[in-house]
């Protein structure tokens, strides 16, 4: 690389004003002549252009990024299915395909196939990534009831997943639920303990308060309806009667940088596993 | 929070008159007692220690919810085994005459749901003590010369108060049918 730069700086003096091809006229010429076989040099040139070229494809490889027609695509599928409705009952898991067979969602990613075409072991359906702990979910809270709040962002901060061996269809979670609220001009972190679970049928994590006094705190459900496992659709509701209070669309929130968190993940996972043998 | 606030409830109100007569009584306004009191009361509104009237009526109804009805029942049942099974899989050998190696099968799907009838009838009568009591005592008679051990129990507890939360959601109480649990299995079992 060093050597290209130093060769290029040189080549750059030399052929400012002409072509890459071999030319052994004019000042560059007959310097090339003396010191470089100039066919040479113009072969350096050539890769200083490929580098160029190579490091703007690589930009672009960050815009191409942000365009995934699969992606795309299975969001619409997903859309689409969801307006069309299925005629399985509310507890119930339909198994798509043509069959349109339906099954309960007790029986969802528990280990054993149920529907016909299997679909309900899926890799697809029993993806646990929405909910791994150190998963930050964050967005916009738009309150419509139950509490008089201007518009502020919400944080679910999943800190701890379990899933039995003996009964797979569930994962059960705790999490802290943030929020940044503007209280008499500063601004103020409400925080609270929540536990509940994720439910691989109908891909939604419901949580609520995991204090018993707790009332002041309304429950959480998010439902991971965008076709991929990084966005949802979520309401605060009251926990008895799931009337609906505010609305907020979350995405997973960018952890890439952190290497940290991917081993807390594991450490977590193993944490549990070892919970569950004891139990 | 959801059902058990009628238990919470009752037993903060109760709390409350109590701290007042004895403020009343013994006139000792001091705040180290109120405090000692709130705290009795908050740890007695917090956990279900019994299978009291009150948790009863409260595992009666959302035991009707879970239990629910038709093949959804057949599910629910299905659960249950599935993960009773997967626990202590050599409890199998108890129920070789109904096809339990074919867990699908109508003989043991049948079983299946024979067993959470039992469940459900005691359940049904826990606010009852008289029938309660005769109907406990029959289901001993049918359970004492099998022979089961007590951790086939615990494990039927552990799949049940897992399988539970999933049919009923948001709205339950672990520490409710845990203790409510224990008691019918304690007068299944035999044990006092």
């Amino acid at each position: 690389m060093w050597r290209l730069l130093i060769l290029s700086a040189l080549v750059g003096l030399t052929v400012a004003h002409k072509d890459d091809d071999d030319d052994r006229g004019g000042l560059g010429g007959r310097l090339f002549g003396t010191v470089i076989d100039p066919r040479l040099a113009a072969n350096a040139l050539r890769i200083i252009n490929l580098e160029r070229k190579l490091k703007s494809v690589r930009e672009k490889l960050h815009e191409a990024e942000e365009v995934d027609p699969e992606r795309f695509i299975n969001n619409l599928i997903v859309r689409v299915d969801d307006l069309e409705g299925s005629h399985c009952p509310e507890h119930e898991f339909q198994c798509g395909g043509n069959e349109q067979e339906c099954v309960s969602d007790l029986l969802v990613c528990d280990g054993k196939n149920d529907c016909h075409n299997h679909h309900d072991e899926d890799e697809d359906v029993c993806d646990t990534y929405p909910v791994k702990a150190g998963h930050i979910l964050s967005g916009v809270s738009h309150w419509t009831d139950c509490l008089t709040r201007d518009d502020h962002v919400t944080r679910i901060v999943i800190t701890q997943t379990k899933r039995r061996k003996f009964f797979q269809s569930r994962i059960w979670i705790r999490a802290n639920v943030e929020s940044d609220l503007e209280i008499d001009g500063k601004k103020v972190v409400s925080e609270f303990h929540a536990k509940g679970y994720y439910n691989f049928a109908h891909r939604r994590l419901t949580l609520i308060a995991a204090d018993h006094d707790d009332h002041q705190h309304y429950a959480v459900v998010c439902d991971f309806n965008y076709g991929d496992s990084e966005r949802a659709t979520c309401n605060r509701v009251e926990e008895a009667s799931n009337h609906h209070c505010a609305h907020l669309d979350v995405h997973l929130e960018d952890h890439d940088h952190h290497d940290d968190d991917h081993d807390d993940d594991h450490h977590n996972d193993h944490h549990d596993d070892h919970h569950d043998d004891h139990h | 929070a959801c059902s058990n606030s009628l238990t919470s409830v009752e037993l903060a109100a109760s709390s409350e008159v109590i701290a007042l007569r004895l403020k009343s009584v013994l006139k000792m306004k001091t705040l180290v007692f109120l405090v000692a009191v709130a705290f009795v009361a908050s740890a007695l509104a917090d956990h279900h220690h019994e299978c009291d009237e009150l948790t009863r009526l409260m595992i009666k109804s959302q035991w009707t919810r879970a239990y629910s009805s038709g093949h959804e029942r057949e599910d629910f049942a299905k659960a249950v085994w599935r993960a009773l099974f997967a626990q202590v899989p050599d409890a199998k050998a108890l129920f070789k005459r109904v096809n339990v190696d074919d867990l699908d099968s109508p003989e043991f799907a049948a079983h299946m749901l024979r067993v959470l009838a039992g469940l459900d009838i005691v359940i049904s009568i826990l606010d009852q003590p008289e029938p309660l009591k005769y109907e406990l005592e029959h289901l001993k008679e049918q359970h004492d010369n099998r022979h089961i051990p007590d951790n086939y129990f615990d494990a039927f507890k552990t799949a049940l108060l897992h399988v539970l939360p999933a049919q009923l959601g948001r709205c339950w109480d672990k520490d409710a049918w845990s203790v409510c649990f224990d008691y019918i299995a304690q007068g299944v079992q035999g044990h006092s």
